[in-house]
């Protein structure tokens, strides 16, 4: 696994959204990195809303930047993309080099816009510049671009959203292991809980959110469905990605076998134990398997 | 009752802790505001515990080292305890989900702040780092910089038009219109923002606000590009900016000096 440092081999972001309705950029645009070794640092970008499965113009381009070095793909919510496209996506590069990693994004709530993160690459609307509003000091504007009439980015930008993002799953799974052992404080005075004593307790209107994270992480949560649409309205209201849809099918190729396998153990318990009625919960194991997964996953939890 | 204080960030202490340590004879207090209440509650504490990792605005923050520091410099003797849902690697961590049947034993075993030893890291955002960013990490951008260079200008044209007599106008004009000033305070304004956010649970909490209540005299007249000639005239403006380098300097002296000269045992 590499650092979020610069390396010798291509880093390129693939990142697919509006960027036809910004101005800025024409779909198909490749912007290097200021500084890059001959632009092997870059940003890609494609237009292009997606049907039931992806087109082939996604995969070669994934392809030709794949064979260069690693590639991260950003593929935009509104644009119709999912958890489906995701899986598509690693399976048909799965045993090759260069797809590191997909991500879903959207509704400006993700690290990778200029408007939640000031070292984001992404404006509101397929633009790498935007605007924030400041109480106290009027009106900021905030850029990735480094020089527009070359259409160089600049690399303190790419370096972090490369880095912030290399991790991102740990930061999510981190955050999910803490906000679920805060939450159950009211059931922490025994060292476990009875079958379906767990489920009953998140079945409660106050931790709904904390029900639909857990259910984004096993996988539970279809696409379209309303508990989905809950999730991604609650997590656009919060500012953070809540999301598991884009991550969890990446685990073991990401970060090998133990890791996938670590995950999978995780996923068993709190299918069978946290949200359904299945056997009494020790929160002592449940803790165990969060650690050792996260434990398993390289790098810090904050970039 | 067997005192304690400590900080639990934007979580509740969880309740079945707070049960254990009252029928064990411990009264947990909040960390009072004030330096003298501080004072008083690090004397009658017998161990501060910090609720790790930190929560604040829905972040997870590293802040165990900084408040080691503190306790160092403040009450050697008394015993930091970070408290998590961790299972504990020293016997200065307190697991939630396995407490020690005998607290009175466990907090007397902790080592006391003075003594030299690393907090487990809470896998927070590490605000040692952030700090460390925040008074050098853009180089010639840091906060600290920017600041510097605001307050040379602010010195000049208070020299101008304050020693030399020369009508504020004319230093308008020369000086400070052609500065960019409420675009530079815009900057300047949102990185403090950003980073002030992550520093209203360490030590030096107050004063990180006690700069965030100064600033709006100062923030108006940037955003105004310096018209207003009474700011500068009385010197109003080049206060501001000294209280705000002080500040500063004495947080840089204390934290960042500290942890790089351990960094670099």
């Amino acid at each position: 696994m590499q650092s979020g440092t610069p390396s010798t081999a291509d880093r390129t972001i693939i990142i697919v959204w509006s960027w036809g309705s910004g101005g800025q950029t024409a779909d198909g645009a490749v912007w290097p990195v200021l500084g890059s070794r001959q632009g092997s640092d870059r940003v890609v970008c494609i237009d292009e809303k997606v049907g039931a499965c992806l087109g082939d113009r996604l995969k070669s381009t994934v392809s030709n930047y794949g064979e260069r070095g690693d590639v991260f793909v950003f593929m935009h919510r509104r644009h119709g993309y999912h958890q489906d496209h995701i899986n598509e996506l690693t399976a048909s590069f799965r045993g090759h080099k260069g797809l590191k990693c997909c991500f879903l994004f959207g509704e400006g709530g993700d690290a990778i816009y200029l408007t939640r993160d000031p070292r984001g690459l992404l404006g509101v609307s397929g633009t790498f510049s935007a605007h924030k509003s400041l109480e106290a000091a009027g009106e900021l504007s905030l850029s990735a671009i480094a020089d527009a009439e070359k259409q160089l980015l600049k690399p303190e930008h790419f370096n972090y959203v490369w880095s912030r993002y290399l991790f991102a799953f740990k930061e999510r799974i981190f955050e999910l292991k803490e906000d679920f052992f805060s939450a159950i404080g009211p059931l922490l005075s025994q060292p476990g809980c009875a079958a379906g004593e767990m489920y009953a307790f998140l079945s409660q209107p106050a931790q709904r959110l904390l029900l639909l994270r857990l259910l984004s992480f096993v996988g539970r949560l279809t696409k379209g469905s309303r508990p989905e649409e809950e999730l991604k309205m609650l997590a656009a209201k919060e500012g953070r990605s809540l999301h598991f849809d884009d991550g969890c099918a990446q685990l073991a190729s990401l970060y090998g076998e133990a890791v996938g396998a670590a995950y999978l153990r995780l996923c068993l318990t709190i299918k069978q134990d946290v949200l359904a009625k299945g056997n009494a919960l020790e929160f002592k194991v449940l803790r165990d398997q969060f650690d050792v997964l996260l434990d398993a996953m390289p790098g810090a939890t904050y970039a | 009752m067997r005192q304690l204080t400590g900080i639990s960030g934007d979580r509740p202490w969880p309740p079945h802790l707070l049960q254990y340590l009252t029928q064990h004879g411990y009264t947990l207090n909040p960390w009072p505001k004030g330096e003298e209440s501080q004072r008083e509650a690090l004397l009658s504490a017998e161990a501060f515990l910090l609720f790790v990792p930190l929560l604040h605005n829905d972040q997870y923050l590293a802040a165990e080292n900084l408040w080691k520091h503190y306790l160092e410099l403040h009450t050697p003797q008394l015993k930091l305890v970070c408290a998590g849902f961790r299972v504990g690697q020293s016997g200065n961590d307190l697991d939630l989900l396995d407490l020690p049947p005998d607290p009175v034993a466990f907090f007397e075993s902790a080592l006391p702040a003075g003594e030299y030893w690393w907090p487990t890291p809470s896998g927070g955002l590490d605000l040692n780092d952030k700090l460390r960013r925040f008074f050098a990490g853009h180089g010639n951008e840091s906060m600290l910089a920017l600041l510097n260079r605001l307050r040379m200008l602010l010195q000049l044209a208070h020299r101008e038009v304050v020693d030399l007599g020369v009508p504020y106008e004319e230093v308008y004009q020369d000086l400070l219109a052609p500065a960019s000033l409420s675009r530079k305070w815009a900057e300047w304004q949102s990185r403090w923002d950003n980073y002030a956010n992550y520093f209203q649970m360490v030590p030096f909490a107050e004063v990180f606000d006690q700069i965030t209540r100064i600033l709006p005299p100062l923030a108006r007249w940037m955003q105004e590009e310096g018209r207003d000639p009474d700011l500068l005239r009385q010197g109003k403006a080049l206060a501001i900016l000294d209280d705000i380098r002080s500040a500063f300097t004495k947080v840089e002296e204390i934290y960042v000096g500290k942890e790089l000269s351990h960094l670099n045992r």
